[in-house]
């Protein structure tokens, strides 16, 4: 059954995209992330135009991050302080981000930046968690303790000025590295279609060093206001939000998630990175096959004088 | 459109006095099975028909037993628009979007079908002048970006509009697509893929007797969104902010009712 998406104006298959939803929607309720860094790449290999790819993805990483910020505002597991100043970075960032956007667009190069982000972003990060998953999975089996990074001693970041007490936290420390963390996510969220909790998770948690009870909670309530925020900014500047699709992607989506925590609880963690690893990377090869393959068709066509 | 008028008065003036009578008041009536296409949740393309009637007798070419010959053609043209084409080049190993020429008044939507074959319908000098075929369409290049190109390689990009166009069944060409019957009844079918653009489309009717237009009609159909999907097109481009809010808070609604409906416990 097909479905006409009034913005992207093309028709899609209305199972294709459910199903897409559910998939990925399942993928991020097992691991505990967003998911928008393989659904932008999904919708694109649909043949959806990669900026409203990016743009309806924000939108429904904002309704995936707000249902679990609900969930950990009633269980007070945010700290809205360090929340906050993450904001502030986000709201930087993702205005430089869909400046920068609008521009590449102009100049045709949007496309080729985007799978350019994907390649080098899941190619580092898919390598990491491989490289670390069978490490731990090689430590388990000779019957060694999964080794845990012991809680450092001072370094350079305590070094920095504008310190501020971050009491939910516990931490006094600057200002400059959560607003940078920010910021940096802020512009991955308006140019490649994620949340970036998949990056800002670890930096809290190894740079800022903050409790990991607090750690996702504060995440997401940053994440749900960047992700409103480049919502809006790409709605005003590039007409490329499709509500149709974000409506589509938000309920499959959904239930996805509720499947995925189920099967993810009874997997062993090391297995899940280890797995989740390899369809970061096997994404990452499809990216990078379309790179450096001739294309069939040299020529393509975009409406407007693109200037 | 204008000049196209112009143009068959000027040939009329000319040739009217040569002709016989019946050329002159040579009737023609057309019209489409539906004159507004209307693109709903559920379009995945549409199909008109165009029909109608001349009063006197075709003499087509196969008709060996007629001295003229007679010829319909038919051409649809949907709104025009500025495209930007870029030619892909490879850069350390990856193929890269490098030259771009923008062109201007690129129909969205071409289509023409004819009786005949067009050459042996009406002059290529008139073919081009009337920009029947979509190797024929003026489509001029007024901005080049970036970097030279030679006229040839100007030509290629104009190539490449036709030729993407047609992939995506938004161009075509149909010799013989005018279907006859008892040489006064001719309808054609008009297809139209679910990526059509909307707005006001121009259906020509021309009636070529050895090789001169000597009747022509036109007709206006549209394409419009309408419904649901006007309704939020037209909220997302007149309303860009609004819609871009609306989009939120759809979004926090859908993600509270989620953290209700799955509370543990």
């Amino acid at each position: 059954m097909q479905i006409y998406l009034p913005i992207a104006e093309m028709s899609v298959n209305i199972f294709l995209i459910l199903g897409m939803g559910a998939a990925v929607g399942l993928i991020s309720g097992m691991f505990g992330i967003g998911g928008g860094f393989l659904m932008t790449p999904f919708l694109i290999f649909t043949g959806l135009p990669p900026s409203v790819a990016v743009a309806t993805e924000v939108n429904q990483i904002m309704a995936t991050s707000a249902s679990g910020a609900f969930a950990h505002w009633r269980r007070r597991s945010i700290d809205f302080k360090m929340g906050f100043v993450l904001l502030v970075g986000g709201v930087i960032g993702s205005i430089a981000g869909v400046a920068l956007f609008s521009w590449l667009k102009s100049k045709g190069q949007v496309d080729l930046f985007i799978s350019l982000s994907y390649v080098l972003f899941l190619g580092v990060i898919g390598s990491l968690m491989f490289a670390e998953s069978v490490q731990t999975i090689r430590r388990t089996r000779q019957g060694l303790p999964a080794g845990r990074r012991k809680p450092g001693s001072h370094t350079w970041i305590h070094g920095l000025p504008f310190k501020m007490r971050f009491r939910r936290s516990k931490l006094y420390i600057s200002a400059i590295p959560p607003l940078a963390i920010g910021a940096v996510v802020g512009v991955l969220a308006a140019v490649m279609g994620i949340g970036g909790g998949f990056i800002m998770v670890p930096a809290m948690i190894y740079l800022l060093r903050m409790p990991t009870n607090v750690v996702v909670g504060t995440s997401l309530f940053q994440v749900v206001f960047v992700t409103g925020l480049v919502t809006v900014l790409h709605a005003v500047n590039t007409q490329t939000v499709d509500a149709i699709l974000a409506l589509m992607l938000i309920v499959g989506g959904v239930v996805g998630a509720q499947f995925g925590v189920r099967v993810g609880e009874k997997m062993k963690s090391e297995h899940l990175r280890a797995l989740l690893a390899l369809i970061v990377l096997g994404v990452c090869f499809k990216l990078i096959l379309g790179l450096i393959l001739q294309p069939d068709i040299l020529f393509s066509l975009t409406r407007g004088d693109g200037l | 459109m204008i000049r196209f008028r112009t143009l068959l008065s000027l040939t009329a003036l000319v040739i009217l006095p040569f002709l016989s009578a019946p050329a002159v008041s040579e009737k023609l009536s057309v019209n489409l099975t539906t004159h507004q296409v209307a693109i709903t949740s559920n379009f995945t393309g549409a199909t008109i028909t165009l029909f109608g009637a001349i009063q006197q007798p075709l003499a087509t070419s196969d008709d060996d037993t007629e001295a003229r010959q007679d010829d319909l053609i038919v051409i649809v043209r949907g709104p025009s628009e500025d495209i930007t084409v870029r030619r892909k080049e490879r850069v350390a190993g990856i193929w890269v979007n490098r030259a771009a020429v923008t062109f201007t008044n690129v129909p969205g939507f071409y289509y023409v079908a004819s009786t005949n074959k067009l050459e042996n319908v009406i002059s290529e000098h008139t073919l081009n002048r009337e920009e029947i075929g979509t190797t024929r369409l003026t489509l001029s290049a007024p901005f080049i970006h970036n970097t030279s190109l030679t006229e040839e390689e100007i030509a290629d990009f104009r190539a490449a509009i036709v030729s993407e166009k047609t992939r995506e069944r938004l161009y075509g060409e149909a010799e013989g697509g005018v279907f006859l019957q008892d040489k006064t009844l001719f309808s054609m079918r008009i297809n139209i893929p679910a990526n059509v653009p909307v707005g006001d489309y121009l259906v020509r009717v021309l009636l070529v007797r050895d090789g001169v237009v000597v009747s022509s009609k036109s007709l206006r159909p549209s394409v419009n969104k309408t419904g649901i999907e006007r309704m939020l097109y037209r909220f997302a481009h007149n309303w860009p902010l609004l819609y871009g809010l609306s989009a939120v808070f759809v979004a926090l609604f859908a993600g509270w009712a989620a953290s209700v409906i799955f509370r543990r416990g």
